[in-house]
């Protein structure tokens, strides 16, 4: 049952410890970010899909473990990042640890949350508001002045590494009141906004990730921008930084602009076809056909 | 009569006047050889009476003496004799009715049209005989007859004819019009009297229809459709007069869509449909026009109404098949897609709309765009041309068009063109200007776009039709607008420096200023060689740029404009002082634009306020519902005709309204009432509620165990994999989401008394309100939405959907009121309701969505199918109604109190999806088991 393992992100991360992730800071948030870590508080992301959050705690976690404002003791972590994605079954167990059955005996499992707690390191609890209420209730204690976590199968109750921080993420666009964070929770993080960042730099950050040419770069983070605002077309979140690096990849690759974009923008935010129409038309605006 | 003696003639002649005298002995020894004794006789004494008859008569012996011999030549002696004797005849009425006929005669020797003789006598005489003093008619009559051929002057004497039981004044007319109009087809003309009568109407005095030159004849065209309409009308009552079609074929404006048209000759039918359409078919798409018409022949063939209905335009296929071979593009059709891409183009709340008059504008937050484009052959070019329309509206925006400032005026335009001793000229080049550096900045900002302008520019030009009093520099300027290439050396010295002002425009960054400045260096240029007042301005508009609407309101919207721009634009604006030509000074202090000034501020004003009033009431909606309480919203519908199989397309209007008529006492007097029955249906209503709960199965905490998969996690256990916690069951709230419309058939039927002893003296109305009221009150508890909507109307024109209660309405007072105020009203036409209401379903966005129908009778209305005697249109469309709200996820429900409604119920009405009321009485309960029973599926 642990769906959580964001493996891909992981594994990237552990294969480029020696380089550092690519992220654009946009306004102060790598200060912010610094200075919450050196105080202890838990820091909570807001911010529509795809616009960074998840590089932006890569890039943290880098320039806090391998980077400038690493030291010895946290250098010496093999996985600074815990990356959990939350959904709807994650449960507590899921997060703290579990026994497993190995031969006749039962073996303990630590979970990401309780080894980040142990190790120091960063857990990101990616989309918590997918997760059950009863996960959500158990991060309280690690995020007030007490920093401990309880295991409850275990009968003890651990107290968090030094170099621990909780993050957690959400994505206020779409979720709904159901699913809203209980104030009891939101208001043990500070808190930091993301938003897609201005086709400026949106542009250079398409230009770096993608690889494709300025005029390019320019012209997708327009498109970006234009397609955003069909926010009331069942795609709040318009479309993400990422999906347009993803069209900038493919341009890269040789594929015709039109054709990138309709298979990573138009096609990606929306099934309905008028939708699709309008964006391959706005796209058409910007590129010409070839 | 004895032998003439020549001698005696002559001294009396010579008396009289000495040219007829002489002419009278030469024509005598010409004719003396050929006449007999007792001919030449009679020829003489003819002669002398001409001469003896008036003061003047000679003038007539002369013209009998020219002709003589030249009429004994070709129609010999007999003929001769007559002509002088008919001349005499004449000649007693007037002296210019015999010479007229005389000289007619000689006309017809000539050319040798001589079996016209004899006719125009005839009709001449059958004219003299009804109106004997009628002697200029006469004289006319002859002038004209003479110069017709044979085909024609039958058919022009045949009219005559008839005319001539009209009145003199009736022939009179004709004649003069005759006269007037040489080129007359006489046989069109004549027909063309023959309707007048048949329609009881006179088309003499409409001499382009008169004439049967309705193409030729500019500004005839609206006359030419009356007229072909009329005909249409004429054909259909009176299919027996096949000339009618050919009359109606000879209306037709071009010979290429003549040939199309004819294509269907051999079926009247088709091609009186053909002909009723033929204004809507393009001119210049033959090719493609007989593809569609070999498409309908071959419908026709198997189903002749279907093939009829889609050569009207009046099926979907018809229309279908037309736009898609035309390659023509609907704006309904990409209403949506079109209204997405400029949402994504701009921050402005924008909405799109069809334009009656066909033009790209924009007014009040909406772009108007054409509703059928077919400039391009290809789907493709045409949606393309309507995004380019859209784009060059928004340019207007987002390039600072209404960031113009002028002297702080608040109507900086007005001002700024008045400041031009021709403000006419000075508005007309700023517009041209304008949309060129408006299309100049598309191209820089948007590469794809630069693509497309660079195609349609040309061809925007060529597309253009000038005045002819457009002056070749003001075409030049246009011409340079639309990109057209010229070389260096053929162009005149001010064509050269208006080819350098204007490159100006084209700098990536130009402002509107700029466009100022450009407007004062052309507009100086163009007068200093034509002068001021003398240029027309009558610039014909580029269709994809339309009009720029200088006064729009809808300037004051900001677009994100950066900072940078906007300074730029305040430097320039301040840069631009007053123009060379004038100052705003002169406007204030009274000079002569003063009055003219303050008029078109004044008419600014009003176009504004125009502008809202033609937005008002009639205007179809495309989408929305009206926000406005006291508004009336058309509505378009498609009707499905089972007879060609097809939807007739835009068929009905449907007019949604608010309940006009209220009773505020009628709610509380029902409920004090049916006490006992209203608690029924609250009681059950409330068996829902419980229902409201579910079991949600294979949680990992929950009330009890789901055994099922306990026992599964144990056995995971047992056997060395990780054993599920999902084992609990827990009973968890649903939310109903239900949305619910009463349709009540507000038909006069339902005016009727049931004939019931327990039913009070209730009509079947009262019941229908009855039993909604009730729903309403137990809807209220159970939190469900629901909106009550009656429907009447007549004819398919004509609607009626009013709405008592809509979703977002409050069950209040008003509500209320308005279902109490529920009136029977005219016939029952279900489909277009039960298709509306199904819409106002769809926007509510509910899981379910419930749309129950309460009516007294199968559906009917006076043009509810072709055949107003059968039920079964009615009955088609209804059904086709019910399947189309299904498809949209409406479930609904018939419920009749009609007793019959089983015959017609069970083919309208899926299976359990209708009930027929045996007691009537027991409607109110019955209703809200059924709404229980839909809503809770």
């Amino acid at each position: 049952m642990l769906h959580f393992l964001k493996k891909d992100k992981l594994s990237g991360l552990e294969n480029s410890l020696s380089e550092i992730p690519y992220y654009l800071p946009l306004a102060d948030e790598v200060e912010i970010f610094l200075s919450a870590y050196k105080q202890k508080l838990p820091v909570l992301l807001k911010g529509p899909t795809g616009c960074g959050k998840t590089r932006f705690v890569e890039y943290m976690t880098h320039l806090l473990y391998r980077g400038d404002h690493a030291d010895q003791n946290r250098k010496g972590i093999d996985n600074p990042l815990q990356t959990v994605a939350c959904h709807e079954d994650l449960s507590a167990t899921d997060l703290v640890g579990r026994f497993l059955l190995h031969g006749d005996e039962t073996v303990w499992q630590d979970g990401p949350l309780s080894k980040s707690v142990k190790d120091g390191a960063i857990c990101y609890l990616d989309e918590i508001v997918e997760a059950r209420k009863d996960s959500t209730v158990l991060i309280h204690s690690l995020t007030d002045h007490r920093r401990i976590l309880p295991v409850e199968k275990l009968g003890i109750t651990l107290k968090a590494n030094d170099d621990f921080l909780l993050v957690i993420s959400y994505n206020p666009g779409y979720q709904s009141v159901l699913k809203d964070l209980k104030p009891s929770t939101r208001q043990r993080f500070i808190a930091i906004d993301f938003d897609y960042p201005n086709e400026e730099n949106e542009a250079a950050i398409i230009e770096v990730e993608s690889r494709v040419g300025q005029d390019i770069a320019i012209d997708l983070a327009r498109l970006g921008a234009r397609v955003r605002r069909l926010k009331n077309h069942g795609f709040d979140d318009g479309v993400s930084t990422r999906l347009l690096v993803y069209a900038g990849k493919l341009i890269k690759d040789g594929l015709s602009c039109h054709r990138a974009c309709e298979i990573a923008v138009s096609q990606s935010v929306s099934d309905d076809k008028e939708i699709q129409t309008a964006i391959n038309e706005l796209t058409a605006v910007f590129f010409p056909s070839e | 009569m004895n032998n003439p003696n020549p001698e005696e003639i002559y001294k009396k002649l010579f008396k009289r006047n000495h040219q007829a005298a002489e002419s009278y002995l030469l024509v005598f020894k010409k004719l003396s050889g050929q006449l007999s004794k007792i001919e030449l006789g009679l020829w003489s004494s003819i002669t002398q009476d001409f001469v003896e008859k008036g003061w003047h008569s000679w003038r007539c012996a002369l013209d009998y003496l020219d002709l003589s011999s030249f009429c004994q030549n070709k129609l010999g002696n007999e003929a001769l004799i007559h002509t002088g004797e008919f001349a005499l005849n004449l000649l007693e009425l007037s002296q210019q009715s015999a010479q007229s006929y005389l000289k007619g005669v000689h006309i017809a020797l000539e050319k040798d049209r001589l079996d016209t003789i004899l006719i125009i006598e005839s009709c001449g005489q059958s004219l003299k005989q009804s109106y004997p003093q009628a002697s200029n008619l006469l004289t006319d009559f002859y002038e004209i007859a003479f110069q017709f051929e044979m085909d024609a002057l039958n058919c022009w004497c045949e009219t005559i004819g008839s005319l001539a039981a009209s009145g003199r004044q009736a022939v009179y007319d004709y004649v003069q019009l005759s006269q007037k109009y040489p080129e007359v087809n006489w046989e069109y003309a004549s027909k063309l009297y023959l309707l007048s009568k048949l329609l009881g109407r006179s088309y003499i005095e409409m001499p382009e229809l008169f004439t049967g030159k309705l193409h030729l004849e500019p500004g005839s065209e609206h006359r030419g459709k009356q007229f072909r309409k009329l005909l249409l009308q004429t054909a259909r009552t009176h299919p027996d007069i096949d000339w009618l079609q050919v009359l109606i074929l000879k209306s037709l404006k071009s010979e290429k869509i003549h040939q199309i048209v004819l294509l269907s000759e051999d079926d009247p039918h088709l091609l009186l449909a053909l002909i009723e359409v033929v204004d809507c078919l393009p001119q210049d798409r033959t090719d493609a026009l007989r593809t569609w018409v070999e498409e309908g022949r071959k419908l026709s063939l198997q189903n002749h109404a279907a093939g009829i209905a889609f050569l009207k335009l009046e099926s979907n296929q018809g229309q279908r098949r037309l736009d898609r071979i035309l390659g023509r593009v609907r704006l309904s059709d990409h209403q949506r897609s079109l209204k997405i891409y400029l949402e994504g183009m701009s921050d402005a709340p924008l909405r799109l709309s069809e334009s009656q008059s066909g033009l790209v504008y924009n007014e009040e937050n909406t772009i108007y765009l054409p509703t059928l484009i077919g400039l391009y052959n290809t789907i493709e070019e045409n949606f393309k041309y309507l995004k380019l329309a859209i784009t060059h509206q928004l340019a207007s925006y987002e390039f600072g068009t209404f960031r113009f400032r002028y002297l702080d005026s608040p109507f900086p335009f007005t001002h700024f063109f008045h400041s031009f001793n021709n403000p006419d000229l000075a508005s007309t080049l700023f517009r041209l200007l304008e949309s060129a550096r408006l299309d100049w900045r598309l191209e820089h900002e948007y590469k794809g776009l630069k693509q497309l302008l660079r195609k349609v520019k040309p061809e925007a030009f060529q597309s253009l039709e000038f005045d002819q009093d457009v002056h070749e520099l003001l075409r030049f300027v246009l011409w340079l607008t639309l990109d057209g290439s010229h070389k260096g050396d053929e162009l005149s010295e001010i064509q050269k420096e208006i080819l350098e002002s204007i490159s100006i425009l084209r700098i990536e960054g130009a402002s509107v200023a700029d466009t100022a400045i450009v407007l004062t260096k052309c507009y100086t240029l163009l007068t200093d060689d034509l002068g001021d007042q003398s240029i027309c301005t009558k610039i014909p508009s580029v269709h994809y740029r339309g009009r720029l609407d200088l006064s729009s309101s809808f300037s004051v919207l900001q677009f994100g404009l950066s900072s940078e721009e906007a300074a730029k634009d305040q430097q320039d604006a301040e840069q631009l002082g007053p123009p060379a030509e004038g100052d705003i000074s002169e406007l204030v202090q009274g000079d002569a634009p003063d009055a003219e000034g303050i008029e078109l501020l004044e008419s600014m004003t009003e176009a504004n306020e125009t502008s809202k009033k033609e937005l008002g009431p009639e205007t179809v909606e495309m989408e929305g519902r009206a926000s406005s309480e006291q508004q009336e919203h058309s509505y378009l519908y498609d009707e499905w005709d089972y007879q060609i199989n097809d939807y007739r397309t835009a068929w009905c209007t449907l007019y949604e309204m608010r309940a006009k008529d209220e009773n505020r006492e009628y709610v509380s007097k029902t409920l004090l009432e049916l006490d006992h029955v209203s608690r029924q249906v609250k009681k059950q209503l409330n068996k829902i509620r419980p229902e409201l709960h579910q079991k949600i199965k294979g949680l990992v905490d929950g009330e009890e165990l789901d055994l099922d998969r306990a026992i599964s996690a144990v056995i995971d256990r047992k056997s060395g994999f990780c054993p599920s916690e999902a084992i609990y069951v827990q009973k968890q709230k649903q939310l109903r989401d239900v949305a619910a419309l009463f349709l009540l058939d507000m038909s006069a039927s339902t005016d009727d008394v049931i004939d019931d002893q327990d039913s009070g003296g209730n009509k079947i109305i009262d019941l229908e309100k009855k039993a909604v009221i009730l729903m309403a009150e137990g809807l209220e508890k159970l939190g469900d939405r629901y909106a009550i909507c009656g429907f009447s109307g007549y004819g398919r024109d004509r609607i009626e959907y009013t709405v008592c209660k809509s979703f977002d309405d409050s069950y209040d007072n008003t509500a209320k009121a308005r279902i109490g105020g529920i009136k029977p009203c005219r016939s029952t036409r279900m489909g277009p309701a039960i298709r509306h209401a199904s819409r106002m379903l769809q926007e509510t966005d509910a899981k379910v969505k419930a749309l129950i129908i309460l009516s007294d009778g199968y559906p009917q209305d006076f043009d509810y199918g072709s055949d107003r005697s059968s039920k079964i249109y009615g009955i088609r469309d209804t059904a086709k109604a019910l399947v189309e709200a299904s498809g949209f996820g409406v479930i609904s429900f018939c419920l009749t109190v009609d007793p019959s409604g089983h015959d017609y119920l069970k083919e309208m009405c899926p299976a359990k999806k209708y009930m027929v009321m045996q007691d009537i009485s027991q409607l109110p309960t019955e209703l809200s088991k059924i709404y229980q029973s839909l809503t809770t599926s």
